[in-house]
């Protein structure tokens, strides 16, 4: 221990020798000064500066700027570079000699970044020109417009083979993305999120958009091999305002509110009649119990005496509001940028206070000597959500059940508000008030967030850099619910109520050392890094459980009964995480034009397997700017990229461990372990052009290939060894997937500018093996219906087919599982083939198909979309914006269990039969054959085909005369607009939206309706004001 | 100030270096920390009560087999119960085979008795192995034994469950190989499963000890006790192990007299149960659905031997009108509180003095008629609710005591050993009957003199009353032997396929048209 000691000292005391100020410095410099301008108004926050040398300046509001140098620093001519985001770079040779020189730049508006630079997944920053695969940025102009609650829903529409979804629309809850095609059988598709140099293990839904600067989305493991072992999923990169884009000596400051409401989308239509024996004053005729009398031909065209609006009564409009305020600053050594926001939003659940959020943010960079910066940043989020509680499914679920004579609204006998027992026999115990529920049931969900980082940043010499960065993430999540003593069930019975806390925390910090080396020739330079990442995780809960209490309205666990047989339960867990990791990489520029990138990496987890503590990881890839050797007519850059990369997917904490649970205080055992378990480890191969042409239009197009091996499975033991299962490395998933982006700017005037995106992307994967025999796989355990087996597509639907054709017939009558002839079957009004002495009787039923041998069940569905295709638009026109997201999902099935439950209670339109013909009735049986037992079949796979109008936003710059008029200073500035978020849907999908997913690991592979909280639209007003 | 910035960051990538990537899961214990630590091997042993409790009155296995043997009926499909029990237009079950593959959804119904009673007995042999192979000593060789005697005792409990119901299974003790594992016919399977049950009576007998009340969440049992609860299992192994009524006759009956006559109803009776704590970790979960009658009826088959007049089977368009049943434990069918609310929520009538102990008369009609009439019932069983309102503080909510093998199953076990055994004693064999038919039903005493036949009428009425609840075993496994099984039902699982899948093995099933129902016994 003790050299090691030593050796750390001496690298200490070296460092701060050569802090030394360098006493250069004193001689006779050169003074490079000028003004940057664009369309002739003054270029603000530009850097200007001499690549070779790192030394530069900002300019100021006025555009101006200026910086000495020593001339003896390069007896060569350098490179004079200005750069501002947004606009096209200018670069100019310049020879460096004592005195004065003025360099003025007239710079080009970048409306299609093709100049943007990026950090994420390359050695070093490195123009979108030259990077050696796709790597997408999205920057704050085109986010400002219509932030977002979470910085992913940035993503949705903006990004190529990106696919968000909302999973729920529970207010607070975060989207889920899915970076090209799926990574993982059974666990996460979620890409490795980084904020600001964080590894962020918590959920995004603590962080407001307003905030982001930048953000840059690698894919797959051909990009993000550089971030290892957990990187498979694609890399998601956050860059946050730090206040670094203003010109020098600026300070902005932003006030930005919106407030608007939001509202269901749709509504899903009930059944409005019943199949009854009806009196003469039109109520139920009862038999000597009471019960309800079916009338003879079970047929549902009985209308009930009085119907009330449940679904009006249960959703309302909510308010949607944020106010946020930013304050940036820079100085000559410094810049910073602080806010706030605060944001609320109701949700559409009737009674429910929805979520509220706190967010405080700042970013601060400081120069402290020519070759030593620092850049902190500190992020506190707070966050309330009075959750509507569909996990239970009580709400939403029981709502799907309400026979529509029920009064929502009505008392209970007790006189107080909103009836409980409402079930009416026959139906089942399902249904529920929601409005008596959440007046009841308190379901509050708290988090607190608060991140940390710090970065230094040494250049000792010209040509090699040391960064050392450390950042701390911590995230609570408190979940407490509380049924009141006496709550009241659908039937009638009386709880003692309950209590729940519990109380997760997540504590995380990554260290980070890295040394960057550049070489430049004549005809190539070089960048190489050599980095170690350390990243240490630990997450705890723990929860209480009180199943009964003694006195009424005591939220506390003080009034818990301590009656054994009513126990308190409590829980705990800790999850110690670390994870040691090293990489080299090394990037060649040869002439502008060949760009060859080579990577290692190897990753050391506590994850992995006893016996497999290391992995290795490796990047190659290359680019060649054709149009540095060929002109192309039209053509303004003309790029090939080739790369091949390697990324895993790390095991979850408890895999790799032989685990006996306790249950009851004793050991049972659980799952064997597994020393050799290893991470998923994924190949890709990405290919693709870069195309700018016309000077206003740019294309890009990848392939991606991807081979996932060593798939992470929980297969089952056999039963001999006591154990349910084991993790095993046990299976390989394929992809391959087409992207595009087309940008064009379709208008570039003074005072118009019209900016057209088009990204889409078609993603193709098969399970290429599996190990184990094909099983089914599901969110939860009554949505098991996805099958998983070698040779088939991931995001199969499993389950029974109903007799749709004269094929199927013929087949089941050749083989002698249908009796009689063809001749005695008929396709009926729905398009179900019936035996025809049933057809138009009380007997008729839909027929199931059977193969040859027996079998039932068959693919009836696939979730993977044709292609997704989105567009995104942003007009300028003199004093008004326009921007709008479409997105376009083709095709892919959901499977609608929404649909299919409440069939048990035959609560959907289809058993209405008011209104047709007598003879083409059908009775409730009928229709109850559907319902199949709760297990899937084919009447209820629903095309999810949609396009979607995610986000408009109109704005309106008032005037400088008129805003001096309202009393604000020079320079201030006022915008209003409106927002509007999932305004317009065009679907055919029957349910509240079709951006649905049964959640579980994987959301995408997961569409399945299964009575969340609907998604909703918003629509609102804002106003920003410039100070 | 820079320098010691500088040197806090060196030193805490110093210090992060120095962490080991070995961590070990402090959330769970493994085989090192579970199976080799003398307390911990005695809460193995303790733990295998409650995962044989646990299984053998689930639902998962239970709830199909219990409304096919048409004791209870439920319309839901929860553990599959719609579809295994459910009656085709024909009157058959021939369209309801096990679905025993991976794909199938009723393939559920298969794994909870395997892989349960597979864990339990996985668990008891752990103890056995520590013990008896490893020399393990818990505190003191009392106890230690008394940890041993529950493992014996489990294993055999764990073998009955498989051989009962299964066409085959694994035998394991702590001399197995499990690399090299066969399955065994069920009837190896069963005496594998009496043998053990008789070295835990020896064991118990040879030992004193009292079990820990938290073994069972409650009570605590005596090695005698557990002598005899071994006994009234090994002969409840051999009674309810037949599949047809051939091999009903094959049966040793003089040994289940033997057994029973040494069971938990003899000398001093007792009932072997546990409490349930809400089913969070004990769980009687087919009282929690069927004595909560709006989960689950009895059947209108098993109504109507309580009072044919009122309770008219197949169950009539209108429901059945209110009982007035002889037999004390429906009576009139009132219920409950004196409340008009619980009443109307319940469809019940408010308690008279004529209320049954066990049953209830509910006007309400739980099931959607159009989900099939047989599945409808206007009695439901409220035995072991002891709050008299449902409440879901109370066995309806799976809290309170909760019996797994009540003193009266072992006496109905006696009495049907006495009346088939060869040179039965018939006085013997009425007594037992009327231990319930007398003091529980209030119905006129049984007596010798009726003969064989009309005793076993009787028999038959006391099981079909009395042992509601107690697991599947009472009702299924003796349905199949009485041809109470309508045609199409499984007389028996198979090996799930989940298992065959991870041997390899071809998936097959029992059941439905075309289908064995059982294998023929070896």
């Amino acid at each position: 221990m003790h050299h090691v000691m030593r050796r750390f000292i001496a690298a200490a005391a070296t460092l701060i020798f050569l802090l030394k100020p360098d006493a250069a410095q004193a001689q006779a410099t050169m003074t490079i000064t000028g003004r940057v301008t664009s369309n002739g108004q003054p270029l603000g926050g530009t850097q200007v500066g001499i690549v070779e040398l790192a030394a530069g300046a900002v300019t100021d509001q006025q555009g101006r700027y200026s910086f000495a140098i020593d001339p003896a620093r390069a007896s060569k001519p350098v490179s004079l570079l200005a750069r501002t985001i947004g606009y096209r770079p200018i670069r100019r040779s310049i020879t460096l000699t004592a005195g004065r020189s003025e360099q003025n730049f007239e710079l080009e508006k970048d409306v299609l970044n093709l100049d943007a630079v990026v950090t994420t997944g390359v050695s070093d920053a490195t123009s979108q020109k030259k990077t050696t695969f796709a790597v997408a940025a999205v920057d704050n102009a085109q986010i400002k417009e219509a932030p977002a609650s979470s910085p992913l829903g940035a993503l949705a529409g903006r990004v190529a083979g990106a696919s968000v979804t909302a999973v729920n629309g529970e207010p607070g809850s975060a989207p889920r993305i899915r970076l090209r095609g799926p990574t993982s059988l059974t666990g996460s598709q979620d890409p490795l999120i980084i904020v600001d140099g964080t590894i962020s293990r918590l959920s995004l839904a603590d962080i407001n958009s307003e905030d982001i600067e930048r953000i840059e989305v690698i894919k797959g493991a051909a990009a993000s091999s550089l971030y290892g072992s957990d990187a498979a999923n694609g890399v998601v990169q956050i860059f946050t305002k730090r206040g670094a884009a203003l010109a020098a000596g600026q300070t902005s400051v932003t006030v930005r509110n919106e407030y608007g409401s939001n509202d269901l989308r749709k509504t899903i239509p009930n059944n409005f009649s019943h199949p009854y024996k009806v009196t003469a004053a039109g109520e139920f005729a009862r038999d000597a119990n009471g019960n309800r009398i079916q009338e003879d031909d079970k047929i549902s065209d009985n209308s009930y005496p009085k119907v009330f609006d449940q679904l009006g009564n249960v959703f309302r409009s909510g308010q949607f509001m944020t106010n946020y305020i930013s304050v940036g600053q820079r100085n000559e050594k410094s810049n910073f940028n602080a806010s706030f926001q605060n944001s609320k939003d109701q949700g559409i659940a009737n009674l429910l206070s929805g979520y509220n959020r706190q967010n405080f943010r700042m970013n601060l960079d400081l120069e402290l000597h020519p070759k030593l910066d620092l850049q902190t940043g500190a992020f506190y989020g707070q966050s309330k959500a009075d959750a509507a509680d569909d996990s239970s499914g009580d709400a939403f679920f029981g709502l799907r059940f309400l026979e529509p004579n029920i009064d929502l609204l009505e008392n209970n006998p007790n006189g107080t508000p909103y009836k409980a027992a409402i079930r009416q026999t026959p139906a089942s115990g399902n249904v529920s008030n929601p409005l008596y529920n959440w007046s009841n049931i308190q379901n509050l969900n708290d988090r607190n967030r608060f991140t940390g980082t710090l970065k230094v940043r040494y250049r000792p010499f010209q040509w090699l850099t040391y960064e050392a960065n450390t950042n701390f993430d911590r995230g609570s999540r408190e979940l407490r619910s509380y049924t009141p003593l006496g709550y009241i069930g659908s039937t009638g019975t009386v709880s003692k109520g309950n209590i729940a806390s519990s109380i997760d925390q997540t504590k995380a910090y990554n260290l980070g050392s890295t040394l960057t080396a550049t070489k430049a020739t004549s005809w190539f330079t070089n960048t190489t890094k050599l980095a170690w990442v350390y990243e240490d995780q630990n997450n705890t809960g723990t929860s209480v459980f009180a199943s009964s209490l003694t006195v009424p309205r005591v939220t506390e666990f003080s009034a818990a009964s301590r009656d054994p047989e009513s126990p308190i339960i409590p829980g705990s867990y800790t999850q110690p995480i670390r994870n040691q990791n090293f990489f080299a990489i090394t990037t060649f520029d040869i002439k502008d034009k060949f760009i060859v990138d080579g990577l290692i990496r190897r990753d050391e987890s506590s994850l992995f397997g006893a016996d497999q503590r290391s992995k290795l990881f490796k990047r190659l890839s290359g680019a060649y700017r054709v149009s540095e050797d060929f002109t192309l007519p039209g053509v303004d850059e003309f790029k090939l990229r080739m790369s091949y990369g390697e990324a895993g997917l790390r095991p979850v904490f408890d895999a790799q461990y032989e685990q006996f649970a306790i249950q009851g205080g004793s050991p049972v055992k659980i799952t064997l372990g597994n020393p050799n378990l290893r991470p998923a480890f994924s190949r890709e191969i990405e290919a693709g052009l870069n195309v700018n042409f016309l000077k206003n239009f740019t294309f890009e197009y990848s392939y991606s290939s991807k081979i996932t091996d060593d798939q992470i499975l929980n297969v089952p033991v056999s039963a001999a060894t006591g154990f349910q299962s084991q993790w095993l490395n046990a299976g390989s998933l394929g992809g391959k997937t087409h992207e595009i982006l087309l940008g064009a700017v379709l208008a570039s005037k003074k005072d118009f500018l019209w900016r057209v995106n088009v990204a889409g992307d078609r993603t193709r994967q098969i399970v290429r093996s599996l190990d184990v025999p094909p099983y089914l796989v599901g969110p939860v355990g009554n949505t098991t219906i996805f099958r998983l087996a070698a040779g088939q597509p991931f995001g199969i639907v499993y389950g029974s087919r109903w007799l749709r054709s004269a094929e199927q017939v013929n087949e089941m009558i050749a083989s002698k599982r249908l009796s009689g002839t063809a001749a005695d079957y008929v396709q009926n009004e729905e398009g179900f083939y019936v035996a025809k002495s049933a057809w138009r009787t009380g007997a008729e039923r839909p027929l199931k198909f059977a193969d040859a041998t027996g079998n039932t069940l068959f693919q009836i569905g696939d979730v993977n979309p044709d292609f997704n295709l989105n567009f995104n638009t942003q007009m300028n026109w003199k004093k008004f914006s326009v921007t709008a997201v479409v997105n376009w999902v083709q095709g892919g099935d959901i499977y609608n269990y929404t649909r299919q439950w409440p069939f048990f209670d035959q609560r959907d339109p289809a058993f209405d039969q008011r209104g047709k013909p007598e003879v083409e009735k059908k009775p409730t049986t009928y229709y109850a054959t559907f319902y199949n037992n709760f297990d899937a079949n084919d009447y209820f796979v629903e095309n999810g085909s949609y396009v979607r109008l995610r986000e408009l936003a109109v704005n309106y710059e008032i005037p400088a005369s008129l805003v001096k008029r309202v009393g604000m200073g020079e320079g201030r500035t006022a915008r209003l607009g409106i927002v509007g978020r999932n305004l317009f849907t065009s679907t055919k999908y029957s349910g509240y939206d079709p951006d649905v997913s049964g959640g579980g690991s994987n959301p995408f592979a997961y569409r399945v309706d299964y009575f969340t909280y609907p998604i909703f639209k918003t629509f609102t007003f804002m106003l920003e004001l410039g100070l | 100030m820079r320098n010691r910035t500088l040197a806090v960051g060196m030193g805490a990538l110093f210090l992060a270096g120095c962490n080991t990537l070995d961590v070990e899961n402090p959330n769970a214990p493994d085989s090192k920390r579970a199976l080799a630590d003398p307390a911990a091997i005695e809460a193995v042993a303790g733990g295998t009560l409650r995962s044989w409790f646990n299984t053998y009155d689930g639902m998962e296995g239970g709830g199909p087999l219990n409304t096919m043997a048409r004791t209870y009926s439920a319309s839901w499909n929860n553990y599959n119960m719609n579809f295994y029990s459910s009656i085709d237009a024909d009157g058959t079950r021939n369209t309801r085979a096990y679905q025993n593959d991976l794909a199938s959804a009723g393939r559920s119904t298969m794994i909870a008795y395997w892989q349960g009673y597979y864990s339990t007995l996985s668990s008891a042999v752990d103890v056995l192995t520590a013990i008896r192979k490893n020399k393990l000593v818990i505190t003191t060789a009392a106890n230690t034994k008394r940890a041993e005697t529950i493992a014996q005792l489990m294993r055999g409990a764990s073998l009955m469950g498989i051989a009962l119901n299964y066409d085959k299974g694994y035998v394991i003790d702590e001399n197995t190989d499990l690399t090299t594992l066969e399955y065994k016919t069920r009837k190896q399977v069963r005496d594998a499963a009496v043998a053990s049950l008789a070295e835990a009576a020896t064991l118990a007998t040879a030992n004193t000890f009292t079990t820990p009340s938290g073994w069972t969440n409650g009570t605590s049992y005596t090695n005698v006790q557990i002598a005899q609860l071994a006994r009234t299992m090994s002969a409840m192994t051999l009674a309810y192990y037949p599949r047809t009524p051939e091999e009903n006759t094959a049966v040793d009956w003089a040994a289940v007299s033997a057994l029973a006559a040494g069971g938990i109803s003899s000398g001093a009776k007792f009932d072997f149960n546990f409490t349930g704590d809400g089913c969070s970790s004990w769980c009687h979960e087919i009282l929690y659905w069927f004595n909560a009658f709006d989960g689950g009826r009895v059947s209108t088959r098993v109504a109507n031997l309580l009072d044919p007049a009122t309770q008219r089977t197949p169950y009539p368009a209108g429901g059945n009108t209110r009982p007035n049943s002889p037999d004390k434990r429906l009576g009139d069918g009132s219920f409950g509180p004196d409340d008009e609310d619980f009443a109307g929520y319940f469809g019940v009538i408010p308690k008279t003095a004529k209320g049954g102990t066990d049953f209830v008369y509910s006007t309400e009609e739980i099931f959607r008629p159009d989900r099939g009439m047989y599945h409808q019932s206007n009695i439901g069983h409220v035995r072991y609710d002891k709050s008299g309102e449902q409440s879901p503080n109370a066995i309806y909510g799976g809290f309170g005591v909760a019996p797994v093998i009540t003193r009266n199953q072992n006496d109905l076990l006696w009495a049907e050993a006495e009346l088939r055994r060869s040179g039965g004693n018939l006085t013997t064999a009425a007594n037992l009957i009327n231990n319930t038919r007398v003091d529980r039903g209030g119905l006129s005493a049984a007596t010798a003199g009726e003969g064989q036949a009309a005793l076993l009428t009787k028999l038959i009425y006391e099981q079909e009353v009395e042992l509601l609840g107690l697991g599947a075993a009472p009702y299924y496994q003796r349905r199949r032997v009485t041809g109470g099984l309508l045609a199409g039902t499984p007389r028996e699982m198979p090996v799930p396929a989940k298992e065959l899948a991870v041997k390899n093995q071809e998936f097959y099933t029992f059941g439905g048209t075309g289908l064995a129902n059982s294998v023929t016994p070896p």
